[in-house]
């Protein structure tokens, strides 16, 4: 699936005139994954012109057959191993396209990490959850350096002081 | 040699996958005849459920389209509005459309949607193995219900073409049943009746149809039909219960 992840009011508004146009002509969901931030965030936003895509004649619609083909069936059922697999490797090949074409992110600060040499006693990770990403970062560090999370729920925001203390506790061996 | 009988062009040649002696066979050959004979085939869009006929999309000789589970007339909604010059039905069994899909069927009939609904209601969740549904009579046995259905446990079963007649948006309601020729020939007529009423753009219309599931139902073909007219039209009374007419 195409998920997109804006970082502002701005951004939440083209990806989601783009959004529709990306759905359309890949057949495919697009998720627009906001959150409690941007949902209530107010911004003057500019209602820009879409970029035209080419989203193909749609001759799979049922729009009537008017008496000049054979009838279109939609549905998302296939019974048969054969076709299902025929399905599949359809499918595969579409998400294939929408991974070259359509992934676009900003990154920042990651020549820094590079940097990490083995003096790094560990990395803390911080999340407004229980813990969601913590297993991404393990795999992202390899093993090299211990994970370490420090976590808050229902809304509340990590305090910087909070965040120091526990990288004292990993600097000073206690985690 | 003079031709007495053939098949509607309304359905497809694919070989159906209902058990012997289940009436699915006749009302869809019923509602093929009825797109045919309305000349709506060209026109026609339609949307099978979940459930014994959730294959309906391979059977009508029409584009189709097959929706999630109850969901059927939310997805028919779509496509009217989108289509307004194209015919648009469902096809809908009791466990889809009485159960699951009661808020889509009730919402769409208190809309007013111009689409036609084809109401399959054998008393039973078919497909999944026999079930009790929220048709399913009193005392009639099912594998949730092996003692038989209870008022105390389950409530009495749901009279949807009652329920529906009551929204001002259901113009065309009529129940019937496939049980005798003579309730066939009236089944058609309701159909056909029922269709008239969305080309003429009036607003919903459904037919229910009293169907058999000697499968699940554990009868021979022929002892359905006997229980259906001896079990189900005294709970489910056949008969039209609103017609374009009467909402003027």
């Amino acid at each position: 699936m195409v998920v997109f992840a804006p970082a502002d009011v701005q951004e939440l508004v083209d990806l989601m005139m783009e959004g529709f146009d990306i759905a359309d002509q890949y057949r495919n969901p697009v998720m627009i994954a906001g959150d409690g931030m941007i949902g209530q965030m107010m911004e003057p936003v500019e209602f820009k012109t879409p970029v035209k895509r080419e989203i193909g004649e749609k001759d799979w619609a049922t729009a009537g057959t008017k008496g000049k083909r054979r009838p279109n069936i939609i549905n998302s059922l296939y019974i048969d191993p054969e076709s299902l697999e025929a399905h599949n490797i359809q499918l595969q090949a579409k998400y294939k396209r929408m991974e070259e074409t359509e992934v676009r992110v900003e990154s920042s600060n990651l020549d820094e990490f590079k940097k990490i040499n083995k003096d790094c006693k560990g990395i803390l990770t911080v999340e407004m959850n229980s813990g969601q990403m913590i297993d991404d970062v393990k795999i992202a560090v390899e093993g090299k350096f211990p994970v370490s999370f420090y976590g808050r729920m229902g809304g509340m925001i990590p305090e910087p002081d909070a965040i120091i203390e526990e990288v004292k506790k990993i600097y000073g061996g206690e985690i | 040699m003079t031709v007495v009988f053939e098949k509607t062009k309304g359905l497809t040649d694919v070989e159906t996958h209902y058990c012997p002696g289940c009436t699915h066979g006749v009302i869809h050959r019923l509602v093929g005849e009825a797109l045919e004979e309305l000349g709506l085939l060209d026109e026609a869009i339609g949307v099978a459920p979940v459930g014994c006929s959730v294959f309906a999309y391979n059977y009508f000789n029409c584009d189709m389209q097959q929706a999630a589970h109850g969901r059927a007339p939310a997805v028919a909604t779509g496509i009217k509005r989108v289509r307004p010059e194209n015919f648009v039905f469902t096809y809908q069994g009791d466990g889809d459309l009485a159960s699951i899909g009661t808020a889509e069927i009730v919402h769409a009939a208190h809309r007013g949607e111009k689409i036609s609904t084809v109401f399959v209601n054998n008393a039973i969740y078919g497909m999944t193995g026999g079930q009790m549904a929220p048709t399913t009579l009193i005392g009639q046995k099912a594998t949730t219900a092996p003692a038989g259905r209870t008022v105390e446990h389950s409530g009495r079963p749901i009279k949807m073409s009652e329920l529906l007649a009551t929204i001002d948006g259901a113009v065309f309601v009529e129940r019937v049943a496939v049980n005798t020729p003579a309730n066939i020939r009236k089944a058609k007529r309701a159909i056909k009746k029922c269709f008239e009423v969305q080309i003429e753009g009036k607003g919903f219309g459904i037919v229910e149809v009293l169907s058999t599931c000697p499968t699940n139902w554990g009868l021979t073909a022929p002892e359905a039909m006997k229980w259906l007219e001896k079990n189900m039209i005294p709970y489910y009374p056949l008969g039209n219960f609103r017609t374009p007419e009467e909402v003027e």
